[in-house]
């Protein structure tokens, strides 16, 4: 009988019951990834892992050294390509583009990319910078995680700023400061913790991107000979050792695995230290 | 880049404290007309104050008065508005707030600055780096604002460490360091505990020797207490503009009337 205590009662175990059970779903598979790859991974981590070259093709041992300093490498130059577009784009959607036309369309755009599959990005990135040059490239694989990064930094950063109260803008509006000054001295300073905790997330989520890179960095057996040549990274190492018939390669793949998920839970457990001491505003 | 002009070294009392003049105001929020034809004339060196139910303009109007009501998106507004004679939309909107300084309802200390920051951020972000008379308008600052005694030794300390009525008074004392002429409050102690409030009030009348004061408030006791002319606002209308006694004691208009009787709104 609807309405009766009982049957709110009941009601109310149920959904606790459903939500609940979804709720322990969600966690347990975070921990079933990682312990999964920690039981195969660890065992095959070990000091030639992180220092030496991949064995030719045949031999067991050898490392992913080249892979480890590839993926920091592909990871800092797309920040450093995709990081201050993004920020600054961030910038003029929470502080200039609010309820305009052209606000409305950079975010809404933003939103698009961030939706495409990220195996379009690598062939956008392919057209655009492999073809012509005619080669696989470092920098071609950056310029793709980079594509990448934008978006999202941009909509993270435009979300911390508006963290900030409306109230706090006015007030500096009203001792007659200039809007840019209104920014950079007051609001950025106020978003700043959570302004790093997004651009450390942002990195953390392209950084095990896989699909870009395959034939942009493509991939190197041997230390990279500079940005305009193929560099190796964890993740294109992983798939390509994953799928191989070798025995010794499958198990170097679950060490790569470890050390890409120890980067990245290390970036995300920063940003959140990071976060813990944000300004309290509002 | 605007032109910084060089801010005197102390806020001197502000000798020559200019009354606003509106003509025709009219307001609108997109396609939601807000203010209609409001004319007024707010006196020099007095306190002008606002009343009126909620959503009836109050905060709107003097939000026109610093051009801070076309900061919202959407907003628009037509008419004229003198300051000294001259129309304040010919003006720098930057350069006409640091004459006509505003008090907002909810005190927002910068949170990164500590109480000398927050006093200083209005001169010290336009420019000004000279320690020492930095150091004289902070002071002379927070002593206008009847603060002084209160944080004279935890200068260094965040301004949001204060407590609600000292974070208003550091408002206060934060829009008089850049020397407006004229100061507009927007409901300033309507978060505030009955204490605090009347630390600000009398605050308000020690001020007015030397300002131009507009308040908004919702408090008629308020209004009576602390102005020399209130104007009473209903549904964008000014309803009625004139000597505060007056207003509370023989109101000319029935509107008027009922709502300070307490009879609506």
């Amino acid at each position: 009988m609807p309405g009766t205590y009982k049957h709110r009662q009941w009601v109310n175990i149920a959904a606790f019951t459903v939500t609940g059970l979804c709720a322990l779903l969600t966690l347990s598979v975070l921990f079933f990834i990682l312990g999964y790859v920690t039981m195969h991974g660890i065992s095959s981590l070990s000091w030639d892992f992180f220092t030496k070259l991949p064995k030719p093709v045949g031999e067991t041992g050898g490392g992913m050294a080249n892979a480890i300093v590839g993926t920091f490498k592909l990871i800092s130059l797309a920040s450093v390509i995709g990081l201050p577009i993004g920020i600054l784009g961030g910038i003029y959607l929470a502080e200039y583009g609010k309820g305009t036309t052209a606000g409305f369309l950079v975010r809404y755009s933003a939103d698009i990319i961030n939706g495409v599959p990220s195996i379009v990005m690598g062939i956008f990135a392919y057209t655009v910078v492999v073809l012509p040059m005619k080669h696989f490239s470092a920098l071609a694989g950056g310029i793709a995680l980079s594509i990448m990064l934008i978006p999202i930094a941009v909509r993270s950063t435009e979300e911390f700023l508006r963290l900030v109260p409306m109230a706090i803008r006015e007030s500096a509006l009203a001792l007659g400061l200039p809007q840019w000054k209104v920014i950079v001295r007051v609001v950025i300073p106020t978003a700043m913790k959570g302004l790093l905790t997004g651009v450390l997330l942002d990195v953390s989520r392209v950084s095990g991107e896989t699909a870009p890179l395959l034939f942009t960095a493509f991939g190197n057996r041997f230390w990279s000979s500079g940005w305009l040549n193929p560099i190796s990274s964890l993740p294109v190492m992983i798939f390509t050792y994953a799928v191989s018939p070798y025995e010794d390669w499958h198990r170097q793949a679950w060490a790569a695995a470890l050390v890409l998920l120890m980067i990245v839970l290390a970036t995300n457990v920063g940003a959140r230290v990071l976060m813990r001491n944000q300004v309290q505003v509002a | 880049m605007t032109p910084e002009p060089t801010p005197p070294p102390v806020p001197a009392a502000v000798e020559t404290s200019h009354g606003i003049e509106a003509i025709k105001i009219n307001t609108w929020f997109g396609t939601n007309h807000v203010l209609k034809d409001i004319s007024m004339k707010i006196k020099p060196r007095q306190v002008t104050a606002i009343i009126g139910p909620s959503g009836c303009g109050k905060s709107t109007f003097i939000r026109c008065l610093n051009r801070m009501h076309e900061v919202v998106p959407g907003a628009r507004m037509e008419g004229q508005i003198l300051l000294d004679g001259a129309n304040i939309f010919e003006l720098d909107p930057v350069l006409l707030r640091r004459r006509v300084g505003m008090v907002f309802q909810k005190a927002q200390p910068f949170p990164t600055m500590s109480i000398f920051d927050n006093v200083a951020a209005g001169l010290r972000l336009n420019g000004l780096r000279h320690q020492g008379q930095l150091a004289s308008v902070v002071e002379e600052s927070l002593k206008r604002a009847a603060l002084w005694e209160e944080v004279k030794d935890s200068l260094d300390k965040p301004g949001t460490g204060l407590s609600g009525g000292q974070q208003q008074r550091l408002c206060i004392a934060r829009a008089l360091a850049v020397s407006p002429a004229i100061l507009l409050m927007d409901e300033p102690c309507s978060a505030l505990d009955p204490i605090a409030t009347s630390k600000i009030e009398e605050l308000i009348q020690d001020l007015k020797k030397n300002y131009t004061i507009v308040i908004v408030t919702h408090n008629m006791q308020q209004a009576a207490r602390v102005s020399d002319e209130t104007a009473f606002f209903l549904l964008g209308d000014l309803i009625e503009f004139g000597n505060t006694k007056q207003i509370f004691t023989n109101p000319k208009d029935k509107r008027t009337e009922d709502y300070i009787t307490g009879r609506f709104g």
